[in-house]
């Protein structure tokens, strides 16, 4: 029973042939203009510059990028990309994050004339290239168009679920794989002291509220053995004062928690005690 | 790649303990007494008020004047074909490497002013192209004795700003190859073969600049601003210097409290310190003032 129900949630998941068929041309004024553009893995720097890398610490396929023009409005710009996988799309949908939620898909954000969202393996943006004034409109509904056309949905990461949920500041989950991501993110060095890379899963969110909120950062490796060698690297190039007692205070006065369990390494940065930064790391679901 | 031994690797430790300030990227330097003018990096900064028209475009004939005021202030030459004399010669093919990035790209009426200014110096129009992602299969640029770097100056989510060192990555077959550490060493884009020797001018729209993004999209219209500029210069770490010094001014006097960079742009003063291309060093450039001064920042 169970290899027919997950046999037809696969079929209904929808493509992205049919779903970039099914984009729409015209909306409120504004017609597509010129040809789709399509990116792979190997040209999609030559769409982002330098913003592709972060798609690629992702399981990134494509994008297609279809341009809209008004005759007396500013254009916008339609982004669908395929990522792989609904983790990998709330990814990179979470590592920009920075405004009002306007409930498209299973999660958006707009704020400076740029709507993004996520749904399933899909994650979308639609830019204003003019005044945001004029297009803000515009803008929503071609994502709630494109949200609607992917018809089904898919599931956040699974480590998100092993964070403890006391003080959590939702809003503040990232997801990612890369050491360049972490630093974008929190800089913690110029060389990859945690080992990461796309075989590694990353979650890291923030703790209370106001200034002074503790970031938790809980890392997935491969194995038990790769786990054990990056939490050493860590301690020993970051913070090897913790190494007995498994946190140490930093110069500015904030507190560092490390623990390491089977195949997760949990590490608490800027706490603003050494109980708050224990309590974090030993709340973090081990269980394998 | 290998680092300079004095280098090693950077924690954000090192930065609490204040000993990163060199690496950070950020143009320090003790002020060097006695530095006789010919030692500065000389960069030209010219602005206007009214560069741009009520509908936001670039008016071309104003925007032409401040390219050849700060080319001939960079030669110190009074007249603009002189100016561009002096950096092009006749027999020269030259290819001018713009940006097309979508959301910002270099202005087309910048580009027509510097196609003007390099066929004043006497080099045939069919002798110079314009190019971004195509310059490895354009047949000027295969064949180019000189190029002209130009690109508006942006934040960056890679690499902390896209200024002119930034701007060469099209030249590399596999523009990745740069991007670790924060694209810390794209310095080394300078000594590829089709790039090394050849750039006579380097510069940097700061008509209306980015000075603050977010994730690889970073194109946020809200942190948009008139500047109303363009920054020239020989050396394209002193103009990212001086590009840099202008973003930090402006993001210090936006944000209430300071907003750390999403990406610290350690690879301008990388260009200077590990690769010595240039000077980031703001105490060793002559920076050379022109038009306009209200909110100039730096």
């Amino acid at each position: 029973m169970k290899v027919f129900l997950i046999a037809a949630l696969l079929a209904a998941a929808l493509a992205p042939a049919d779903l970039y068929r099914s984009l729409p041309s015209v909306l409120k004024g504004w017609k597509a203009a010129g040809d789709d553009e399509v990116f792979d893995r190997k040209t999609l720097y030559r769409h982002i510059n330098g913003g592709a890398e972060l798609y690629l610490t992702f399981d990134f396929r494509e994008v297609l990028v279809r341009r809209f023009e008004h005759p007396e409005k500013p254009g916008m710009l339609l982004e669908v990309f395929d990522m792989g996988n609904s983790a990998d799309a709330f990814g990179v949908f979470s590592c920009e994050r920075d405004g009002e939620e306007l409930g498209i898909g299973q999660g958006s954000e707009y704020a400076g004339g740029l709507l993004r969202f996520w749904k399933d393996r899909y994650f979308v943006a639609v830019t204003s290239l003019g005044d945001e004034e004029l297009t803000k409109h515009a803008v929503a509904a071609l994502g709630t168009i494109v949200a609607d056309l992917i018809s089904s949905t898919g599931a956040l990461p699974p480590l998100i679920d092993r964070l403890p949920r006391e003080y959590l500041q939702e809003a503040s989950i990232r997801y990612f794989h890369a050491a360049q991501s972490l630093n974008n993110i929190y800089y913690l060095a110029s060389e990859n002291i945690l080992q990461l890379d796309n075989a590694t899963e990353c979650v890291c969110a923030r703790y209370g509220s106001g200034e002074g909120a503790a970031l938790l950062l809980v890392v997935r490796y491969p194995d038990d053995r790769r786990a054990a060698e990056a939490a050493e690297t860590f301690l020993a190039q970051y913070v090897p004062e913790a190494r007995e007692t498994g946190y140490a205070r930093m110069e500015d006065g904030t507190w560092t928690a490390v623990a390491a369990r089977s195949r997760l390494v949990s590490i608490v940065f800027e706490s603003s005690s050494a109980e708050e930064a224990n309590r974090l790391v030993s709340g973090v679901n081990n269980d394998e | 790649m290998s680092n300079p031994p004095y280098f090693g690797m950077v924690t954000r430790r090192d930065f609490l303990k204040g000993s990163a300030c060199i690496a950070a990227g950020l143009a320090l330097g003790l002020p060097e007494r006695g530095l006789s003018e010919e030692k500065l990096a000389r960069v030209v900064l010219v602005r206007r008020k009214n560069v741009l028209n009520e509908q936001s475009k670039v008016n071309p004939d104003i925007i032409h004047t401040m390219l050849d005021e700060a080319v001939m202030a960079l030669t110190d030459r009074d007249e603009p074909a002189k100016a561009w004399q002096s950096l092009f010669k006749a027999d020269d093919t030259v290819g001018i490497k713009s940006n097309f990035w979508r959301f910002m790209p270099t202005p087309k009426e910048l580009e027509a002013a510097m196609r003007a200014g390099v066929e004043s110096a006497g080099v045939p129009a069919g002798k110079i192209a314009v190019d971004d992602w195509g310059v490895l299969e354009n047949p000027v640029f295969k064949e180019a004795t000189a190029l002209i770097n130009v690109r508006p100056l942006r934040t960056h989510y890679w690499a902390g700003i896209g200024g002119c060192l930034k701007n060469y990555i099209m030249f590399s077959p596999n523009p990745p190859d740069y991007h670790p550490d924060s694209c810390a060493d794209l310095a080394l884009l300078w000594r590829l073969p089709a790039v090394s020797g050849k750039t006579r001018l380097n510069v940097l729209s700061v008509i209306k600049p980015l000075f603050h993004g977010r994730g690889p999209h970073h194109y946020d219209q809200r942190y948009l601003w008139y500047y109303g500029g363009l920054i020239a210069g020989v050396d394209p770490v002193a103009v990212d210097a001086v590009g840099l010094g202008i973003l930090q001014a402006k993001r210090a006097e936006f944000f209430p409290e300071k907003e750390s960079w999403e990406t610290q742009p350690k690879h301008v003063m990388m260009a200077d310190t590990r690769h010595k291309l240039g000077t980031s060093d703001l105490n060793k450039i002559k920076l050379i003032t022109l038009g306009w001064e209200e909110g100039r920042l730096i």
